[in-house]
């Protein structure tokens, strides 16, 4: 089991000149400080930097090496680089890990890693160990592949969400990583080793096959068959690795991208409203073009009232005028009749003649009657208001005035619009003026690429898949009839073959019986820890699914379907404590800032079950995080010792023990 | 028939008006703005006058291109017997209209104008 005795840092990060602590030997919680921008997350990454030569940034990248020197001595003294010396005891032995960065001969200011040469030493009980021997001794007593279990980053959380999905890439390196620590390859390479066994024995039996004449036809075939069987798995495998690898590539590329999807979702945005512009732009100018023809023969509706005025006036006149022409034609007629009486002397009607009295009166009736001249200037008036009757209908218009309203209103609706996208687009710009989108694009382009090509990389799998169902049935009909012959050689290759092939399914049911009581053991141990942690009296525990995904469980058996940060916080912390108890490899958990969202009651919970998580923890926290006198009260007597990380300047702080337990 | 006018314009003042009008209420051409001012002082009941200091800006073939305009102004005014005289004399009565609607609302829109006008609000 890994512990930790002691570090010493030299340059790194804020951590200025040389710098040492000492952790106890006794297991129990040692505290260590200090507020934001001390260097918290920097001492995390030296144990990191000094296991695996690595530095983790937020959001699980990796940091560039050269700036990993403390600022101000590379100002002050011209002096680059930056040295861990990580002091721990592993079944009983001691180790000495040296990790060390500094400028290559003849670089005196180095600009990128290339500039810096590594040393890496590992003594073994004051013996130096090889390059060889020492990387195989810090893969044994800490593999990089489980470090997220002992190194706990509080933003690195999410990852452990990943692990509801079945389906998501993250979550399957995770539970790899799980399997890893719980000895799950151990069984699996068995099983492994075993089908290469079984293999090798197929492989006799054509031997043996071959000797015998009867059968040294099905011997050559069975050989060729097996050659064209591991010319296939090699291939499939090959294109599993190289899916392996995308995979892999694929959950680090989604991680950064979860990390820039603010940013990409900004891009996006400027994308969208640019087009938004565009199309209001195109919109506005149908409707204005579409107000200005209609404001082009607006006047005519002005003219409605004073043409209609007319047209009353006129229509008026006009019937007068025909009234009048009516009783001229009547009386015309009358007037004929009393022409030709007076002419006569006699009534036409009765045939009376008439008196002198009577013939003066109808001769005045005659004098008043209308002229044909009179007439004929009332028709052409007549005709003149009807000509000005037509005329003015056909310029009658109806008022486009409501249309123009409405068409004058969605114009300032699209104005309105247009100007609130133009302002939030002018906003994103801003905030993205300084962003190198051909990168965040390079990335977004690569991780479809990765997509496409693990597509094609499964298809290629699957078609492998299928001619090696084939090949091996071949093979199975070309061993059934080997079998039909006796030969001792060959029943005892066939034996050979039929033991190994049984115990490569024994081995094969065997990990799947071990996952399934390491996922029991796991869901226990974890349920047990949720449980200390929880303040939450209805959650009744955890389930856990075949990624060790856990789904937090309602006293009335329900699954909670979506849980808070703090929520996620504690069961990832359960995970971690039960991964510990059942895991072949133990070590120290080191964790920063691990109670930044969770409430005083939980942050309690967690301090006081910390000595049961691991025999040595190491907490890096800030006071207001952890209050060091609730933590003493706490831990009682598990709290080994307390450490400050004091500020000297913005670039240089220096580790401070503070208290012994 | 006394001799009509070719050719038909606004008062310096009147100008000023239109392209303000034009300006504001978006006008695709000169020609409309006037053509609106026109049937403007027609619906305020205003009668053909005479018009001094009118400069050219229009050709009556151009403004009045099918003679709807003359046809329109001889029905209306059956006693006019220079309707493009009449027309300008109206295009500028109007102007002076708008120039004192815009005085009383400078923010005053074209198609409220129209509305009020018209009584369709």
């Amino acid at each position: 089991m890994l512990s930790i005795r002691s570090i010493a840092l030299t340059d790194f990060g804020p951590f200025k000149d040389e710098q040492r602590i000492d952790f106890p030997a006794e297991t129990g919680v040692s505290i260590i400080y200090g507020e934001n921008m001390r260097g918290k997350t920097t001492l995390l990454n030296a144990i990191r930097y000094a296991l695996f030569g690595k530095v983790i940034a937020r959001g699980a990248t990796q940091v560039a090496l050269h700036q990993i020197g403390n600022w101000e001595t590379a100002k002050e003294k011209g002096k680059y680089g930056f040295k861990v010396v990580l002091e721990f005891e592993s079944d009983g032995s001691k180790y000495q890990l040296t990790r060390e960065h500094k400028p290559r001969a003849g670089i005196t200011t180095p600009q990128t890693d290339v500039d810096y040469q590594q040393d890496c030493f590992l003594r073994k009980d004051g013996s130096v160990l090889g390059p060889a021997e020492r990387d195989y001794e810090l893969a044994r007593i800490m593999p990089e592949t489980v470090s997220r279990f002992f190194l706990f980053d509080g933003e690195l959380l999410q990852q452990y969400e990943e692990l509801l999905r079945n389906e998501s890439d993250m979550g399957r390196n995770i539970k790899e990583a799980i399997e890893r620590i719980l000895g799950v390859p151990v069984l699996t390479n068995g099983r492994t080793d075993l089908g290469e066994i079984a293999k090798d024995a197929q492989k006799r039996e054509s031997k043996a096959a071959q000797k015998n004449q009867k059968t040294k036809a099905l011997g050559n075939q069975h050989e060729a068959l097996l050659k064209q069987r591991d010319g296939l798995q090699e291939e499939t495998e090959r294109l599993k690795k190289e899916l392996e690898g995308l995979r892999v590539g694929k959950a680090s590329k989604e991680e950064v991208l979860r990390k820039t999807e603010k940013t990409k979702g900004l891009l996006d945005e400027r994308a969208r409203l640019q087009d938004e512009i565009a199309v209001a732009e195109t919109r506005l100018k149908e409707k204005e073009d579409k107000r200005q023809e209609l404001l082009a023969v607006a006047w005519k509706g002005l003219l409605k009232k004073r043409i209609r005025l007319t047209l009353d006036s006129l229509e008026a006149e006009l019937k007068s005028a025909r009234d009048l022409y009516s009783r001229a034609l009547i009386s015309s007629d009358v007037a004929l009749k009393l022409r030709t009486a007076l002419e006569d002397g006699q009534c036409s009607t009765c045939g009376q003649e008439l008196s002198a009295a009577a013939k003066e009166r109808l001769s005045g009736i005659v004098s008043e009657s209308m002229l044909a001249a009179d007439k004929e200037l009332l028709e052409a008036k007549i005709q003149q208001f009807e000509s000005r009757i037509a005329a003015l209908k056909q310029s009658e218009a109806v008022s486009n005035a409501d249309v123009l309203q409405v068409v004058q209103d969605s114009i300032d609706d699209l104005k309105i619009k247009k100007a609130g996208s133009e302002d939030r687009y002018k906003e994103i710009l801003d905030q993205t003026k300084d962003l190198d989108e051909t990168e965040l694009r390079k990335l977004y382009s690569e991780y479809d690429r990765t997509l496409i090509d693990m597509g094609l990389l499964q298809e290629g799998i699957k078609r492998q898949d299928e001619a090696l169902k084939t090949i091996n049935e071949n093979i199975g009909k070309v061993e059934a009839e080997i079998a039909k012959f006796a030969d001792a050689d060959l029943d005892t290759e066939r034996a050979r073959k039929d033991l190994c092939e049984k115990l490569r399914l024994l081995f094969a049911s065997a990990v799947d019986a071990y996952r399934e009581r390491l996922r029991a053991k796991v869901e226990k141990d974890a349920t047990a820890l949720f449980r200390e942690l929880t303040s939450e009296p209805e959650y009744s525990g955890l389930s856990i699914n075949d990624s060790y995904g856990l789904t937090i469980i309602h006293q009335d058996g329900s699954a909670i379907p979506v849980r808070s940060a703090g929520a996620e916080h504690i069961v990832a912390l359960s995970l971690m404590g039960a991964l510990q108890r059942n895991a072949p490899l133990r070590g120290p958990i080191v964790m920063d800032s691990p109670f930044g969202r969770l409430d005083d009651q939980h942050t309690a919970k967690v301090v006081q079950a910390l000595p049961s998580m691991a025999d040595q923890v190491m907490l890096l926290v800030y006071e207001s995080e952890l209050d060091p006198k609730q933590a003493r009260n706490q831990l009682e007597g598990k709290l080994r010792k307390e450490y400050s990380i004091v500020r000297r300047s913005a670039r240089h702080s220096e580790l401070v023990t503070t208290a012994q337990g | 028939m006394a001799d009509d006018k070719k050719t038909i314009g606004l008062t310096d003042a009147n100008k000023a008006t239109m392209q303000r009008v034009v300006e504001l209420a978006a006008f695709k051409l000169d020609m409309d703005a006037a053509k609106f001012a026109f049937a403007l002082a027609v619906n305020r009941n205003c009668e053909p006058t005479q018009i001094e200091g009118a400069g050219t800006i229009w050709n009556v073939g151009s403004f009045d291109e099918g003679g709807d305009i003359k046809a329109l102004i001889q029905n209306l005014f059956p006693n006019v017997d220079t309707p493009y005289r009449a027309l300008e004399s109206l295009m500028n009565v109007g102007f002076s209209i708008l120039a004192s609607e815009i005085k009383s609302n400078p923010s005053v829109r074209i198609e409220e104008l129209l509305k009020q006008e018209t009584g369709t609000r």
